[in-house]
């Protein structure tokens, strides 16, 4: 009977924030793809380029800043206490992960909904008002009916990435199923309860996957109907240019400009006064190798599965690529707990150790792979293979002659992917990975649990640092179906 | 010199409930170019793709100078066919450039074929500086470089502006004839499978409907889908009785032994009509309803009286409107061919 409260209270509290998270990150999205897409605003390709940017910082460096800022003796705490306020509303619980969640999240809506903002016909919103429409009426009754599905299959996102975070919500205490899981077991020697939370959570996961994918085939289906090209700038800002471009900046300012400004000035502060994590080289070399050994990894095993797909539309291949998305889906802590098991009872040897811990990552990061690789594949022509048949060369000499050349791009950007998401990754390296053992990811995370807040910094800047300069190399291949890669 | 090189017995191909290639058989003489005409859908590119090996046929045979490719129980690797193929998109190797393009088989002769193919001075392009005509020259180039027994073009010159594949035509056909390759062309338009090939094929719903030279093909068409196709024609309701073919249009006295009565379709060419306006509405038998200008020629379409539509091609001084009342008169030439009920017919016309 506890049990069943228990676990209905983890639903409760999971259900609000996502909900919470799902109709802010709504708000913000509609809000700014809004300006951006309808306005004259100025510098408009900036402010496009800058609004998802927040996705790139790790949900459990995003909640450390707000622990350092809003949290007990934080920096606003100090800042009024001239003013004679001695204590602020504790942050740790429900506040603090929905406003971290919200301005980690809200990309994934802006970005399904950027793209199909910009594809709906303008024509549209001509003929409309020459049938004595008001802009307003337009909006709610057309334009927004056709953005349904984008919205829609963001939000997804959104839930996905909120039921499976991690690092969020264990930095500020909040009880949905992960941390409980995590809590679970950490603490209980009987870990049944552990796996029954594990089992409803993968559950409910899949169920969205599900969903999603069907919400996705409608997106596909409006955008093949709107032949549209760019929408004009319908709206004069004029004297408002200013308000709004503050309003966008806010949004930037605190979804990633005081996160990073902050943490590069503990970083800092930690260097100056010397509390520089003691193992730091070590930590940043681990993070480095295990993300290499994923990436090579996660080739190894993906790229058959990428090649059996693009070739024969085998249903055992279909299977075994749709099965391998599940992965991607299922939060860290569920993909942990089920290794820890299978680990534990059957492959002993192999128990925390590195190799598992890299099967780990595979499981879940080989979609991005299969992803990027799957896509370079499917955009040779076929003609330009048979070509080289027919000029003589074998099937083993056209592969290194011909499709290798052409799709390395595709797999070193899925390669990338895959060691972007592993040195960001969190509840599995801490609960897969050898003793004493610890990447920069699992450093920041202890460290934040113990109030070392500058040695946290330290690990989060190199994290960042580390994970954003491939970004600018990638960014010429990123688009938009990419963007499930940002996921977690 | 008649060798054959090419020789397709009885093959079938289908595709679900398609048939799209249906008991073909046919036969290409060694240095000949065989044209492939037909409406898109036919079969004709699945046929090439069958002699190249990308598909396998469902029954039948296919030899290539003698030896056999496929039969029932063998089928010869697509790499040691010896065929080359140019693709509609030229399907050059995105990631190599002019030169390593054409000696992606063999890197020996890669400057004469340049050379030959008037490409010298791009040897370092990539595939996508080089113009549509261009791709193609090195897709050409590139076949020719494995010095193929037999080249299959699979409607190389159809994604071209039409002044360039006129004369991409002739110049390629040229180069096949002086490397002596055998080749198969496939193409929709049927001036471009004249031009092109010694010999013509046509092809309808997976079947040959004909085989011939052009001129053959043209003046003595075998089914109504050819004289309409290939050679253009009007095929205009008639009725024979006792020796005289009668028309909406025309009376044709024919040189018979017997008399013979019945329904006809007669084959008349668009040059073998003629228009005059005819203010007399008493000589009146058609309206122009359309009329295209062709540079020497107008192409006109008329409807008759009888509601029947024509197609006159004739080189007017004045043009003729569209909606103007027109007296059309038919010249018959030597013999007139007709069909009834499907069956090709061909009489001499009494002059």
């Amino acid at each position: 009977m506890l049990l069943r409260i228990h676990v209905l209270f983890i639903m409760l509290k999971t259900a609000a924030l996502v909900i919470a998270v799902c109709f802010s990150c709504i708000a913000i999205a509609l809000i700014s793809c809004w300006i951006i897409t309808r306005t004259d605003l100025k510098l408009k390709s900036l402010w496009s380029a800058l609004m998802p940017l927040p996705l790139v910082i790790p949900s459990y460096v995003g909640a450390f800043i707000v622990i350092i800022i809003l949290g007990p003796k934080g920096v606003l705490q100090k800042a009024l206490e001239p003013l004679g306020v001695s204590s602020l509303p504790d942050i740790h619980g429900f506040e603090g992960a929905w406003l971290t969640l919200t301005f980690l999240c809200y990309p994934y809506i802006f970005l399904t909904l950027k793209s199909a903002m910009e594809k709906i016909d303008p024509a549209l919103q001509e003929i409309a008002q020459s049938n004595g429409y008001s802009y307003w009426k337009y909006f709610y009754k057309i334009e927004l009916p056709l953005l349904r599905p984008s919205i829609i299959s963001g939000s997804m996102l959104v839930i996905l990435y909120t039921l499976s975070d991690f690092g969020a919500v264990s930095i500020l205490r909040y009880q949905t199923f992960t941390w409980s899981i995590y809590l679970q077991y950490e603490a209980a020697f009987d870990r049944t309860l552990a796996a029954g939370l594990s089992l409803i959570l993968a559950f409910i996961v899949i169920s969205i996957l599900y969903l999603e994918s069907k919400t996705r085939k409608n997106i596909y289906y409006y955008r093949t109907n709107a032949k549209a090209s760019v929408s004009k700038p319908f709206f004069r800002l004029n004297k408002l240019q200013i308000p709004v471009a503050i309003l966008l900046g806010a949004i930037l300012l605190i979804g990633l400009i005081i996160p990073l400004v902050f943490l590069l000035y503990l970083a800092f502060q930690g260097f100056m006064s010397n509390q520089i994590p003691t193992n730091l080289f070590t930590l940043a070399l681990n993070s480095l190798m295990v993300s290499s050994l994923a990436a090579v990894a996660t080739l190894g095993a993906g790229s058959s599965i990428a090649l059996l797909t693009a070739k024969f539309k085998t249903r055992i291949a279909v299977f075994l690529e749709n099965t391998s998305y599940i992965g991607f889906g299922l939060p860290g802590i569920v993909v942990a707990l089920s290794l820890v098991f299978f680990g534990a009872n059957y492959a002993t040897i192999l128990y925390q150790t590195i190799p598992l811990l890299i099967f780990g990552y595979s499981i879940m990061f080989m979609p991005a792979l299969i992803g990027a690789f799957k896509s370079s594949l499917e955009s040779i022509n076929p003609r330009i293979e048979e070509s080289a048949k027919i000029l003589g060369e074998s099937n083993i000499g056209t592969f290194r002659r011909i499709v290798l050349p052409l799709t390395s791009p595709g797999i070193v950007y899925g390669m990338s992917l895959v060691f972007l998401l592993t040195i960001k990754e969190l509840p599995l390296t801490l609960i897969l990975g050898p003793l004493d053992f610890g990447t920069l990811a699992t450093a920041l995370w202890n460290a934040s649990e113990e109030a070392f807040f500058l040695e946290a910094a330290i690990s989060g800047v190199l994290i960042i640092l580390i994970s954003i300069i491939p970004m600018f190399g990638l960014r010429k291949l990123t688009n938009e179906s990419s963007l499930w890669t940002h996921y977690k | 010199m008649d060798t054959l090189q090419i020789d397709l017995k009885n093959i079938s191909k289908h595709f679900g409930n398609v048939h799209a290639v249906n008991d073909i058989s046919l036969k290409v003489q060694k240095g000949s170019i065989l044209s492939i005409v037909g409406p898109s859908g036919c079969g004709k590119t699945t046929l090439l793709r069958l002699i190249a090996g990308f598909e396998s046929p469902d029954r039948g045979e296919l030899q290539i100078g003698g030896s056999p490719i496929w039969s029932k129980d063998y089928s010869m690797p697509v790499q040691e066919r010896n065929i080359g193929m140019i693709f509609q998109d030229g399907a050059l190797f995105p990631h190599l450039n002019v030169k390593q393009n054409i000696g992606f088989a063999v890197s020996e002769n890669v400057d004469s074929l340049l050379n030959l193919v008037g490409l010298v001075g791009k040897e370092t392009s990539m595939p996508h500086e080089l113009s549509g005509g261009e791709q193609q020259r090195v897709a050409l180039a590139r076949s020719l470089a494995a010095n193929p027994s037999t080249l299959l073009l699979d409607e190389p010159f159809s994604n071209l502006d039409i002044q360039i594949r006129r004369d991409i035509r002739t110049e390629v056909r040229s180069i096949l004839k002086s490397y002596n390759v055998t080749a198969i062309f496939v193409t929709h338009d049927q001036q471009e499978a004249s031009e092109m090939g010694d010999q013509i094929a046509i092809m309808k719903d997976g079947a040959l409907e004909q085989i011939g030279n052009p001129e053959e093909v043209y003046g003595n068409p075998q089914t109504e889908f050819t004289a309409k196709f290939f050679s253009q024609a009007n095929l205009v309701d008639g009725i024979l009785q006792k020796k005289t073919l009668k028309t909406f249009i025309s009376e044709t006295d024919l040189s018979i032994d017997k008399d013979m009565n019945g329904n006809m379709k007669l084959v008349i060419h668009p040059n073998q009509l003629s228009i005059e306006s005819a203010s007399d509405s008493n000589k009146m038998n058609g309206t122009v309803r359309k009329q295209i200008f062709q540079g020497n020629e107008y192409f006109y379409t008329i409807e008759l009286e009888n509601k029947e539509i024509v197609n006159v091609l004739q080189s007017n001084r004045q043009p003729i409107e569209p909606n103007t009342p027109v007296k059309i008169t038919y010249t018959p030439d030597k013999s007139v061919i007709c069909f009834q009920e499907g069956a090709q017919k061909q009489f001499k016309v009494n002059q």
